[in-house]
């Protein structure tokens, strides 16, 4: 170790371990916040089943609409942050609305986003990357959830969507469903 | 050198008992040789086994986390997350408080601290559901992990820094950014590593960092930025040189050959990069006539690439000039790789479209290569250098032969002789040294 007074080199690491110890509390604090607090909203969505070796087993969420109107698609450009107000459709569901370079300061929940590759300058819209792609499961539930859900989605009768919570341009999913159950229960039920 | 004076030491008491050497001898010999830091096996094996715990440890609980149990509530998963991170951390308080200064200690807590910050930050991205993003995981992971290489004086976490980083640039680079930053990340790392070769240079951290760094160099390409194709061939002929220069000015006198990982990863990369180029197609598209625009190539950091393409081949001739002033002009062999690079790529572009020319270049500088390295070897009878140089001549014909549509007995010839040739150099060689042994 450095040689250097020995308290002093003590506390200095506890000042390390402090700000380790405040990146992932402060993930926490933010995203607790937005479950707790934020406005719920039900984005549709169509699932596929990747593998992430580090983080386990998840359900990849691909969500049919990410089309964000603008005044003039030409200002954005790909990788851009923006902001996308979030609305509601006749049948309850999310749909994505103005999005906006800046903070927007009308009424209303709004998600911090980046514009993706695609971009379509022929009638104003843009494509973004919702910030919420993945859903973790147990790795042995994970690719049971996506059949079931495939099944789901297949027979078109039956509603899948994603609840997630929005606030301050934050958005953190709080369950997938199907036709209104919660996915594990759903899966329960499948399974009996 | 170490163990042989260690034996000696433990030789002495023997010797002055049976009154073969008197006391004052005895002393005499220790004061010339001077102390020799006991490096005992089983020091060294307690410290593989702390770091392999800690490794072990750590990607346990990283998979059990990727687990994912459903049947804990949010509240509790959290608290599982930060959980590990702290007593790793308590673990290190403890180890700075003790002042635990064996490398066992130091080396398996810093390792632990650097995997325990992952797993907590990949577990809470878990239990929220945090979109998938590597370039910022390991970023931020990196980042915090930095100090602990300094704290704890460790290797370890400072390899896994190195692999981290180059993971981030090439993650980055996939992602369609650039890699600036990765420098700031390295030049943070090298007071440590300065610091580490100062105190002994052949030292076993020094040995295993030094492999590492190594290493890490040839990974190095996907910083670049591949704005102009084939600037590559540039940094790695001179990179590969350097190293080798470097490694013979700096590291020649190491007692082994682990300790000489600058030369072993030089020279390694040296030949297999000059059997790559000697194939037409890597010098296809080559230059500024094929300049890449477009959302994945930033313009702005461009300067890097061809600041490395500046540095590696200058600092190759540089390292030439002292070979040459220290008279071992044999080594030039392996420096002027990075002229052929210059040159090869400066045709290649300059001509645009014509390959042959680098392309032939190459072939005549491996044939050298192979040539030069063979009657080093066979001058001074290594027999391990003669069969280096044999197996450079052999490749190159082989994969010639490859290419070129000859027939089965051709081919069937040529290797008979190429086998003939290793054997009959071998042959001669080892009779040379009985001979001059026994004589």
């Amino acid at each position: 170790m450095i040689k250097m007074n020995r308290p002093y080199w003590i506390w200095g690491f506890c000042v390390l371990a402090a700000i380790q110890m405040w990146v992932p509390l402060s993930m926490i604090a933010r995203r607790e916040a937005t479950l707790r607090k934020g406005t719920a909203y039900k984005f549709r969505t169509r699932p596929v089943d990747p593998y992430d070796a580090f983080r386990g087993r998840f359900v990849r969420l691909v969500f049919e609409n990410t089309d964000a109107s603008t005044t003039n698609a030409a200002q954005f450009t790909q990788g851009q942050t923006v902001y996308v107000m979030v609305n509601v459709d006749t049948n309850g569901y999310a749909v994505l609305g103005d999005a906006t370079p800046e903070r927007p300061t009308q009424e209303g929940d709004y998600i911090r986003t980046r514009v993706t590759y695609w971009r379509s300058s022929t009638n104003n819209q843009i494509r973004v990357q919702l910030p919420f792609d993945r859903f973790y499961m147990n790795e042995s539930d994970a690719p049971e959830a996506e059949t079931q859900f495939r099944r789901a989605g297949r027979r078109k009768q039956r509603a899948a969507y994603a609840l997630v919570r929005v606030r301050s341009g934050m958005a953190v999913i709080e369950d997938l469903y199907i036709e209104d159950q919660p996915i594990l229960e759903f899966m329960t039920k499948a399974k009996d | 050198m170490k163990k042989h004076i260690s034996w000696l030491y433990s030789e002495l008491p023997g010797l002055i008992k049976a009154g073969v050497i008197s006391d004052a001898y005895a002393n005499a010999l220790r004061d010339h040789y001077g102390d020799v830091k006991q490096r005992s096996g089983r020091i060294v094996a307690l410290t593989v086994c702390s770091i392999l715990g800690a490794v072990l440890i750590g990607a346990g609980i990283i998979l059990l986390f990727g687990h994912n149990w459903n049947a804990l509530s949010r509240p509790v998963r959290t608290v599982l997350a930060l959980l590990p991170l702290v007593a790793s951390q308590a673990g290190g308080v403890w180890c700075l408080m003790k002042n635990k200064q064996s490398a066992a200690w130091r080396e398996g807590v810093s390792t632990f601290i650097m995997l325990m910050i992952g797993s907590s930050i990949a577990l809470i991205g878990q239990t929220y559901h945090i979109p998938g993003n590597l370039t910022q995981f390991l970023m931020v992971w990196m980042v915090l992990s930095l100090p602990l290489m300094y704290a704890f004086n460790a290797v370890i976490p400072c390899l896994l820094y190195f692999a981290g980083i180059t993971g981030w640039a090439g993650s980055a680079q996939y992602d369609g950014g650039h890699t600036l930053i990765f420098w700031f990340l390295y030049a943070a790392a090298i007071p440590h590593i300065w610091r580490t070769f100062r105190q002994d240079r052949f030292s076993i951290p020094s040995g295993i960092l030094g492999w590492g760094l190594c290493l890490q160099a040839a990974f190095i390409g996907v910083t670049l930025e591949r704005v102009m194709p084939g600037l590559w061939i540039v940094v790695y002929t001179g990179l590969f040189s350097s190293l080798y220069l470097a490694g013979a000015y700096w590291f020649d006198d190491a007692p082994s050959g682990w300790q000489k990982p600058m030369q072993i990863v030089g020279a390694t990369g040296v030949v297999i990069l000059t059997l790559i180029l000697t194939y037409e197609w890597a010098w296809e598209s080559v230059g500024w006539r094929y300049w890449h625009y477009g959302y994945r190539y930033h313009q702005h950091a461009v300067w890097v690439d061809m600041l490395l393409g500046a540095i590696a081949p200058i600092s190759a001739i540089a390292l030439m000039v002292t070979s040459v002033r220290r008279r071992e002009a044999w080594r030039l062999s392996y420096g002027l790789f990075s002229v052929v690079g210059v040159v090869g790529f400066a045709i290649a572009a300059s001509l645009g479209g014509d390959e042959l020319v680098p392309m032939l270049l190459c072939n005549v500088y491996a044939l050298g290569l192979g040539i030069a390295t063979l009657m080093y070897g066979i001058r001074n009878m290594k027999i391990g250098t003669v069969n280096g140089g044999m197996a450079i001549l052999a490749a190159v014909i082989v994969l010639r032969f490859f290419d070129e549509d000859f027939s089965f007995l051709v081919r069937g010839i040529a290797f008979i002789l190429l086998g003939s040739g290793f054997l009959t150099t071998n042959l001669i060689l080892v009779h040379r040294t009985h001979r001059e042994v026994n004589a």
